[in-house]
C-alpha cells in the first residue's frame, strides 16, 4: 500500500500541502482530484522523490520510501520529460536500465510497448521528431517500460483525442488488474467517474473528500431527474422541503435530495404540474461531489 | 538494487554516445587534429625548405685563407656563400642591381649591397657583419706581418666554450612553443567542455527529463555521470589530436619535438584532466542555474572570464616564468593547470612544486564540487526565472 502521511510543504509564504494524508491499494485506479494550484503536483513530486515534504512522509508496504522502492515506481510528471535529440528506443532502454533492468529485459519491454503503442516504425526517431500525440506515447512507455508496481501519473489523460483516452484507460485498468498501485490526477471528472476505484480530492494542501468512489457515491446526496412534459419552466419544484433546485433546462428539473426526503411527496407536485414522462433517482455524479466538496 | 557505480556508468554511457554522434564533434575533431598536425608539419617543411646561397661577389685581390674564410661564413648564417670575382666595383654594382649577386667586397674596404634588407637579424646582414670583420681582422694581421696563412689560422681559432650559469635546456624555445600550443589547447578543451556540459544540464532541466532521472538517480550520480562521460570524450578528442601529432612528427622525420616537447605535451594532458576535473562542476553547477539554454550564455559568462584571463597570464608567463606573480598563481586552483604548465616547460620548476601544484588543485576540486554539487542539486529540480548564484548557495533543497 502506498500511503501519504501528514504531508506538508511550504514555498515561502505559500502553503502548498498541509498534513495530507491517504492511501491507494494494490490493484487500485486512484484519482487525485483539485483545483489548479491545490498541490496535486507537489504531492506527487513528493512520492517520486524530486521535492522532499517539510512534514510527513510517504511509506510503501509500511516502511519509508527508499530508492530502492523508487526504481519500481513509474512516473509522469506534469510538464513531461524526454530527450528532445535522442532516439525513442535508445531513450527507453536507457530508462529501462535506471530503473535496474538489465540490458536484454529492458530491450525487450522497450520493443513490446513500441509495437503496443504503434510506434514500431519510429523507434529511431528522435522525440522531437514525433508528434504531440506520439510523445504522448513515448512518454507513457517511459513510466511503463520497468513494469512499475507504482504509477504515479500527473494529468496523463491531458491532450489526448478521445480514442487515445480509451487506450491510456485500457492500459492503465490492465496494470491495475496486474496487481499495480495507480496514482493519477485528472480534472476530467467524468474520466475518472469511469475508471477510477477511489479517489482524494484536496483543496488548498488540504484533504476534503477521500475514499472508494462506490461509497462516496452512495453517502452523497442524490440526484433526481424530473421531466414534466409540456412544463417549460420547472417551477414546481421551488420551494419542496429537502430539495435543492440544482438545474432547470425545459420541461427538465434537476434536483439534489436531503437525507430522509419524501421521493412520492416529489412525485406528486411534479405531476400536478403535468404529465411526468421521466422520475430517475440517481447516485451523485463525481463533479457533483467535487464541487460541493471544493465549495464548502 | 542499481548501485551506485552502476547509476553512474549509465549515465556516463548516455553521455558519451550523445556527444560522439553529433556533427560538432566529428568536425571539432577534425579541426583539432589538423591544427595538431599542422603544427608539427609545417615547421618541418620550413626546415626542409632549401637553405639561402649567397653569391658573394670580391673586387681586388684577396689571399687564399681569406676566401676560405669567407665561404666558411655560410654556415653561420644559415646559408652557403659562393665567391664571384669581379672586375671592377661598376661591374658589381651592376651584377648587384640585376640580383646577379647579394653582396660584395671591394678593395677590402667597402661593402655593397642592392638594399638594406629591413629585418636587421636576416642572414644577409649577419654575412655583411661577419665578412666585414673577418676582412679586416686579415688585413689588418697581414699589415703586421703575419702570412695570410697565420692571419688565417688565428681567425680561424676554436671560439671559447659558453658555460651558462643558470642551467637551461638549448630546446626552451621549442618547449615554449609546445607548451604555448599545450595551453591554447587546454583553454579551448575547458571552455568547449565546460559549455557543452552547462549546455547539457540545462537541457534536461529545461525539457524535464531531469524529473524522471532523479526519480531513480541522486544529483551527484547524473552529475557525475555527466562530468565524467564529457570529460572521457574530451580527453579522448585531446588524445587523437595527440596521438595525429606524433604521429605526423614521426613521419616528417621524428626530430621535430624538442627535447623535453613530449613531456610538455604528457603534461598538458594531465592538466586538462585535472583543469576539467576543477571548472566542470561549476560549469553544471552554471548550466542548473539556467531554465532555458539561452540563459547559459549570462550564468556561464563568469567562468568564460575567469579562464580567458587565466590564458592570458599562461601566455605571459611563458615570456616570464619566474616572476613571483606566476609563482604564486601556479599554485592557486584555478589558475594553476595553464600557469604550471607554462612554468614547468620554460622556467625553474623544483621537483616538489608540480606534485604540490597538482595536490593543491585536487583539494581546491574537492571543495569546489561540494559548493558547486550543492548548488546543482538545489537548482536543478526548481523551475521559473533564472537563480541567482547567491539565491543558489542560500536554498534549501527543493
Amino acid at each position: 500500500m502506498l500511503e501519504l502521511h501528514d504531508l506538508t510543504k511550504r514555498y515561502g509564504s505559500v502553503t502548498a500541502l498541509d498534513g495530507l494524508t491517504f492511501a491507494v491499494r494494490p490493484g487500485e485506479m486512484f484519482g487525485f482530484l483539485g483545483a489548479n494550484g491545490a498541490g496535486k503536483t507537489t504531492a506527487m513530486r513528493i512520492v517520486m522523490g524530486v521535492a522532499a515534504a517539510d512534514r510527513g512522509e510517504v511509506r510503501w508496504h509500511g516502511h519509508l520510501v527508499g530508492a530502492e522502492d523508487r526504481l519500481r515506481f513509474g512516473y509522469m510528471p506534469e510538464e513531461r520529460g524526454l530527450y528532445p535529440k535522442m532516439k525513442i528506443r535508445e531513450q527507453l532502454v536507457y530508462l529501462a536500465r535506471l530503473h535496474g533492468l538489465a540490458m536484454e529485459r529492458a530491450s525487450r519491454n522497450v520493443d513490446a510497448w513500441l509495437h503496443r503503442l504503434g510506434l514500431s516504425g519510429r523507434s529511431d526517431s528522435k522525440t522531437e521528431e514525433l508528434s504531440l500525440g506520439n510523445q504522448q506515447r513515448v512518454q507513457l512507455a517511459a513510466a511503463l517500460v520497468h513494469e512499475p508496481d507504482v504509477l504515479v501519473l500527473d494529468e496523463p489523460f491531458a491532450g489526448l483525442d478521445p480514442i487515445a483516452t480509451d487506450n491510456l484507460g485500457g492500459i492503465l485498468k490492465e496494470r491495475a488488474g496486474d496487481g499495480a498501485a495507480i496514482l493519477f490526477s485528472s480534472h476530467q471528472l467524468d474520466l475518472v467517474e469511469h475508471l477510477c476505484d477511489a479517489v482524494a480530492i484536496i483543496d488548498r494542501g488540504r484533504l476534503i473528500l477521500s475514499g472508494a468512489l462506490n461509497q462516496l457515491k452512495a453517502s452523497g446526496r442524490p440526484r433526481l431527474e424530473v421531466t414534466v412534459s409540456g412544463d417549460g419552466v420547472g417551477t414546481w419544484a421551488d420551494g419542496l422541503p429537502g430539495a435543492q433546485v440544482e438545474e432547470r433546462k425545459g420541461d427538465t428539473v434537476i434536483l439534489r435530495l436531503s437525507d430522509g426526503v419524501d421521493t412520492q411527496a416529489v412525485l406528486a407536485r411534479a405531476l400536478a404540474a403535468g404529465p411526468v414522462t421521466r422520475f430517475s433517482l440517481e447516485q451523485p455524479r463525481l463533479s457533483e461531489l467535487f464541487r460541493e466538496a471544493v465549495a464548502a | 538494487m542499481i548501485g551506485t557505480w552502476e547509476a553512474i556508468r549509465l549515465v556516463t554511457e548516455r553521455e558519451v554516445r550523445d556527444r560522439v554522434r553529433t556533427r560538432a564533434f566529428l568536425i571539432s575533431t577534425v579541426l583539432f587534429v589538423l591544427v595538431g598536425v599542422a603544427a608539427i608539419v609545417i615547421p618541418a617543411i620550413l626546415k626542409s625548405l632549401p637553405k639561402p646561397s649567397y653569391d658573394v661577389g670580391l673586387v681586388g685581390r684577396y689571399s687564399q685563407p681569406v676566401r676560405q674564410t669567407i665561404v666558411d661564413l655560410g654556415p653561420t648564417v644559415g646559408g652557403t656563400v659562393r665567391l664571384r670575382q669581379q672586375s671592377s666595383s661598376d661591374a658589381a654594382r651592376s651584377a648587384l642591381a640585376s640580383g646577379a649577386l647579394d653582396l660584395a667586397i671591394v678593395d677590402s674596404r667597402t661593402i655593397l649591397v642592392d638594399r638594406i634588407p629591413s629585418d636587421p637579424t636576416s642572414g644577409l646582414v649577419r654575412l655583411a657583419a661577419s665578412a666585414s670583420q673577418a676582412v679586416q681582422i686579415q688585413t689588418t694581421l697581414e699589415n703586421e706581418g703575419l702570412s695570410p696563412q697565420q692571419a688565417a689560422s688565428a681567425l680561424r681559432s676554436p671560439p671559447l666554450p659558453v658555460e651558462a650559469v643558470q642551467p637551461t635546456s638549448k630546446d626552451v624555445s621549442g618547449r615554449r612553443t609546445v607548451a604555448f600550443i599545450g595551453i591554447l589547447f587546454l583553454y579551448i578543451a575547458i571552455v568547449t567542455y565546460g559549455g557543452i556540459l552547462a549546455t547539457g544540464v540545462v537541457e534536461e532541466k529545461s525539457s524535464r527529463i531531469v524529473e524522471i532521472l532523479l526519480s531513480t538517480l541522486r544529483p551527484y550520480q547524473l552529475l557525475a555521470g555527466k562530468v565524467l562521460g564529457i570529460g572521457v570524450v574530451g580527453l579522448g578528442q585531446l588524445l587523437t589530436v595527440g596521438a595525429a601529432a606524433l604521429i605526423a612528427s614521426v613521419a616528417t622525420g621524428g626530430n621535430v619535438l624538442p627535447s623535453g616537447g613530449g613531456l610538455t605535451i604528457a603534461a598538458a594532458i594531465m592538466w586538462f584532466v585535472l583543469g576539467y576535473a576543477f571548472y566542470s562542476c561549476a560549469y553544471a553547477a552554471a548550466g542548473s542555474m539556467g531554465s532555458r539554454t539561452q540563459d547559459v550564455q549570462s550564468t556561464v559568462a563568469p567562468l568564460q572570464f575567469i579562464l580567458l584571463l587565466t590564458y592570458l597570464l599562461g601566455i605571459s608567463a611563458l615570456s616570464s616564468p619566474d616572476s613571483t606573480l606566476v609563482r604564486v598563481l601556479s599554485f592557486f586552483p584555478p589558475t594553476a593547470p595553464m600557469i604550471m604548465l607554462a612554468r614547468a616547460a620554460v622556467g625553474q620548476v623544483a621537483w616538489w612544486e608540480v606534485p604540490l601544484s597538482v595536490a593543491l588543485v585536487l583539494v581546491g576540486t574537492y571543495a569546489l564540487i561540494r559548493v558547486a554539487g550543492g548548488v546543482y542539486a538545489r537548482s536543478i529540480l526548481r523551475t521559473g526565472p533564472r537563480i541567482k548564484l547567491r539565491q543558489a548557495l542560500r536554498m534549501a533543497p527543493a
